[in-house]
């Protein structure tokens, strides 16, 4: 994959993983599987993307990261976002639906 | 208590690089494993599931690398947020602490308060008068003072010289090209501005034109006086006056500039006004400036500039860009050591030294070190001395923080159960001292502000100080203190706090019968040692004093009163002159006010005559060996002014005139040199001052006078009458006056008024003014010593006082249990103050070491005391004891009163 195309998609990337923590915590496996089965494996990323992705979010104090016991016995990372991820994210989900209106209203007009 | 916040974090967070590579490795690794369980579940075959799962998470070793950078900032960020965090919590403690017991937190602010303030204050002081430029100078690391050194007469030892004479400033002007610029000044004189009853003293500075160029100062108003107003052999008469003199003589009136002054009885056009709290660059008073080229002229109008026997300047230099002070000086010394070749001529010790125009790094010049340097060691030694006090004060504050932390073991305890570090807990209990030593801060500041005011005018009461005494400077030098104070006063609490275990606390609960550590037994010792440091300084000091003041001086100087007409630059002749004394003695004899008065020439401790002496028959007689003899003449009636005690013989009479036979009135130290064993009255000697052959006839033997100093020997002195020394112009009236010397001085200028209305200034010093500087360094060390070992016997008062009620307060029960079992209250009462006087007389053994240890140090400050001195030691033991039974009798008695049945109940 192009640089190019990571970088445009670092902050879509960031508002996906949000998304995926809203219906609780969730180990980066959970999250990257719930990514692919949303975007019905459209969205070409590499699952490590979605952990650099994850422990940037981390970094920001969006969301906040435990050990803890998966579903199956074993010790996994579990994340689970913060006040400041849950107001973010609602922030960026306005930004990126206008965005994409302003973006599409330019492309019908053609 | 208060909940830690998110204590928890402290375990999460991984700890190094190791434990985020481990974490990365399993969370990638549980990654893979969960995707390829999930394919096989789907079918697909091992080998193909893990190269799937490969694929869809990308380079391993590249997302490792990523993810461990980004952990590493998280990491580091968050223990920085964590640890001010826990700073800010330690300190919300703190102050929280501070309410809840608003007295303990007033005793420590104070105590730590008085400490930092008389440390910041003596600092102030010090660092104004030693270490920083003076006031106005700038780029003061580039201007120096020229100095020279040469071979001390009669010695072989070198000797620093500062006064030069014109000739060797225009030298060093004209051909050192390492110096931008030369100036030169002469000391302040003795000067009159205005006349008659109008006129004031006034101390006036000659100066090169140079002078404040050279020192970047630049005037407040108008300007200097420039080349062309001061060039040899004659200037102009300019002035300009310093800001003080301007605003309290003019009123802050700008409109000086232009008018003209009388000063000396010359007329001046002021042309400028020096700024604000600029008097050179010597600490001396000075009020105004002329040019160098009026003072020679006066002096000398032909030759003053190139004269080389004049030298009266001082030079200051600054450096031309780039030049060091070295390259500097080996110019300056190659100029002034060839054009002054005759002068030094196999002098291995000529050489010109170039010195910084900070005091404390100004060599030091001649004899007689400058008021502000011996004041500047005198401060130095009291910021040592305060240093002690501060010691005191912390440890004071250490002890009723080690006691109130034996208070909170309990706390404690839970903490340390809860997982609390003892780092921590250190950590916890430096904040607090820290807050405490800088709440302490601002009140020392307080006091630094008025104190050093006070300390500014006891150590140098002339100097013209402007500006506050806190500066940046001292605002840092206390905050550093500050700093110091916390971590000294800290410290045995948190040693403490590392020192004991959780188990431990809690099971002792709030009760128990722990005892205060051997450290707080240690602080009070330390306390006392302290003490008797400063009291024995203290009692050497005023022992010092009262050794000063009580030297016979050979004359009583309490009502003595001199006068003198300033008449310089008037041309009155010898005769008109003697005339003028001789009217006003009539006249000031006969006020009622007046119980005596004489005429003479010196003034003792002021100015003195020289006089060679030759006995009939022998061609030299035993020269004193501190030089002399001094000889004076003096009118009828002097002796009786002056209170000079008559041992033999008779002393002069009205009836002593220019005709009859030449007689003189010899001192003990004279007369026993001259005629060991034998009475000198109707003995003669040859004076070098009369006619040959006139052998004067000793009529009497008086006491011996200390005229010079007070520390040496009287030197041997003769006295003649004033009639028959026809040649000496010279006069100064002294009057002993019955009562108030104030009212008396007004009486007798009153009536020299009278005489000739529109004289010149009338000059009037008590003779007691002459006296005092010489007692000035004891009385400083006496009264400042006094001060702070009052100070740190307060303090050892206070915490022997502090110790012991807390032992008392801790041990009621076992108290109670022996008073139960049939002790008398008066053996407890012994018991504790026993233990008590056992931590005094520790720190007194101690302190008296220390004492014997420092005599050889203290000993050249003080005034014909040993630094042993018995009363003194034996004084300060006396004084020490009684503060610390006095401090533990409170307690000590309350422990006797404890009823055993109250506290064998309470629980």
């Amino acid at each position: 994959m192009a640089k190019d195309e990571l970088q445009l998609l670092q902050g879509t990337l960031d508002v996906l993983v949000l998304k995926a923590l809203t219906s609780g915590p969730r180990h980066g496996y959970a999250v990257a599987r719930w990514i692919h089965e949303a975007t019905d494996e459209e969205l070409a990323v590499e699952d490590r993307a979605l952990y650099v992705s994850l422990h940037r979010l981390e970094q920001r104090g969006w969301v906040t990261a435990d050990w803890g016991v998966s579903e199956n016995n074993r010790r996994a990372k579990y994340y689970a976002l913060t006040p400041a991820g849950r107001k973010q994210l609602r922030s960026q989900t306005e930004r990126w639906q206008r965005y994409a209106v302003a973006v599409s209203k330019v492309l019908q007009r053609a | 208590m208060e909940r830690i916040p998110r204590v928890r974090r402290w375990f999460r967070l991984p700890k190094d690089e190791t434990t985020i590579g481990r974490e990365i490795d399993d969370e990638i690794g549980f990654h893979l494993r969960a995707r390829i369980a999930a394919l096989e579940a789907a079918g697909v075959a091992p080998e193909a599931a893990r190269r799937a799962a490969e694929r869809e998470f990308g380079d391993v070793m590249a997302a490792r690398a990523e993810l461990s950078a980004i952990d590493r900032v998280t990491v580091r960020r968050r223990r920085r947020t964590q640890r001010w965090r826990s700073a800010l919590w330690d300190a919300r403690q703190a102050v929280r602490g501070m309410r809840r017991s608003p007295s303990f937190a007033a005793v420590v602010v104070l105590t730590l308060g008085l400490g930092i303030g008389v440390n910041a204050a003596m600092f102030g002081i010090t660092d104004r008068l030693l270490l920083s430029p003076p006031a106005h100078v700038t780029a003061a690391a580039e201007v120096v003072r020229v100095l020279y050194r040469s071979t001390s007469s009669g010695t072989s030892e070198p000797r620093t010289n500062a006064m030069l004479p014109y000739l060797d400033y225009a030298l060093m002007r004209d051909g050192v090209g390492s110096f931008a610029s030369v100036a030169a000044y002469s000391s302040p004189s003795y000067s009159v501005l205005g006349r008659g009853r109008e006129a004031t003293e006034l101390r006036v500075v000659s100066a090169t034109a140079s002078l404040f160029p050279t020192l970047g100062v630049r005037p407040a108003l108008g300007r200097f006086f420039v080349a062309s107003e001061d060039t040899p052999p004659q200037g102009v008469r300019v002035v300009v006056l310093s800001h003080g003199l301007w605003r309290g003589r003019f009123g802050g009136d700008p409109g000086v500039i232009g008018r003209t002054v009388e000063i000396d009885h010359a007329t001046y056009e002021v042309v400028g006004v020096a700024p604000r709290g600029f008097a050179g660059i010597d600490f001396e008073p000075v009020h105004a400036w002329v040019p160098v080229s009026i003072t020679g002229a006066a002096y000398d109008s032909a030759s003053w500039h190139t004269s080389r026997s004049m030298h009266w300047l001082r030079m200051v230099a600054r450096l031309a860009p780039g030049i060091g002070a070295e390259v500097a000086r080996q110019e300056a010394a190659a100029t002034f050591l060839a054009a002054n070749e005759r002068r030094f001529d196999g002098d291995p010790n000529a050489d010109v030294v170039l010195g910084s125009v900070r005091a404390a790094l100004a060599p030091e010049a001649g004899t007689r070190a400058g008021a502000a340097q011996k004041s500047g060691r005198i401060a130095l030694w009291l910021l040592a001395v305060s240093l002690l006090v501060l010691v005191s004060a912390c440890a004071n504050v250490a002890n009723l923080l080690l006691a109130r932390g034996m208070r909170r073991r309990r706390d404690i305890g839970v903490l340390m159960a809860l997982g609390i570090g003892r780092a921590r807990l250190v950590r916890q209990v430096l904040t607090e001292t820290l807050i405490l030593a800088l709440c302490g801060g601002v009140v020392g500041l307080l006091l630094a502000h008025w104190g050093g005011h006070v300390a500014r005018v006891l150590l140098l009461p002339d100097v013209e100080w402007t500006g506050s005494p806190i500066d940046g400077r001292v605002l840092a030098f206390a905050a550093s203190i500050a700093c110091i104070a916390a971590l000294l006063a800290g410290v045995a609490p948190a040693l403490h706090a590392l020192g004991v275990d959780a188990a431990t606390l809690l099971r002792m609960g709030g009760r128990g019968t722990a005892r205060r550590s051997a450290a707080s037994t240690a602080l009070v010792a330390l306390q006392a040692t302290l003490s008797v440091v400063l009291l024995a300084g203290a009692g050497l000091f005023v022992r010092s004093l009262q050794r000063a003041a009580s030297v016979p001086l050979g004359f009583e100087p309490e009502r003595v009163t001199t006068f003198q007409w300033h008449t310089a630059g008037l041309d009155w002749g010898r005769s008109r002159t003697q005339g003028l004394y001789a009217a006003a003695l009539e006249r000031v004899r006969a006020l009622p006010e007046v119980e005596a008065a004489a005429l003479g020439t010196s003034v003792p401790m002021w100015s003195a005559l020289y006089a060679s002496i030759r006995l009939p028959g022998q061609d030299s007689v035993a020269e004193p060996t501190d030089g002399g003899p001094y000889y004076s003449p003096v009118s009828a009636d002097y002796f009786r002014t002056m209170g000079a005690r008559v041992l033999r013989g008779r002393v002069f009479t009205d009836g002593d005139v220019a005709g009859s036979a030449p007689v003189a009135v010899v001192t003990a130290s004279l007369a026993r040199l001259l005629w060991p064993g034998e009475d000198a009255v109707g003995r003669c000697f040859f004076h070098g001052r009369d006619a040959d052959g006139v052998c004067r006839t000793v009529v009497g033997v008086v006491e011996d006078t200390r005229y010079s100093s007070l520390e040496a020997e009287p030197t041997p002195m003769f006295f003649v009458p004033l009639a028959q020394e026809p040649t000496m112009g010279w006069r100064t009236l002294f009057v002993r006056f019955a009562g108030d010397t104030g009212e008396g001085i007004a009486a007798v200028r009153r009536a020299l008024d009278r005489i000739e209305p529109g004289l010149p200034h009338v000059q009037a010093t008590p003779l007691q003014t002459r006296v005092d500087p010489q007692i000035q360094p004891w009385r400083l060390g006496a009264s400042l010593f006094s001060a702070f070992g009052a100070l740190a016997l307060l303090l050892v008062g206070i915490g022997l006082y502090g110790v012991v009620a807390y032992d008392v307060s801790q041990r009621r029960r076992e108290l109670g249990i022996r008073l139960a079992i049939g002790a008398r209250g008066r053996a407890l009462v012994r018991m504790v103050l026993g233990q008590a006087m056992s931590m005094v007389v520790l720190g007194l053994v101690v302190g008296l070491a220390l004492t014997g240890w420092a005599a050889g140090y203290v000993e050249p400050l003080l005034f014909q005391v040993s630094p042993r001195d018995p009363a003194v030691l034996v004084g300060v033991a006396a004084l020490l004891f009684v503060i610390g039974v006095g401090a533990a009798s409170v307690p000590a008695w309350r422990a006797a009163r404890i009823r055993p049945t109250e506290t064998l109940r309470e629980d």
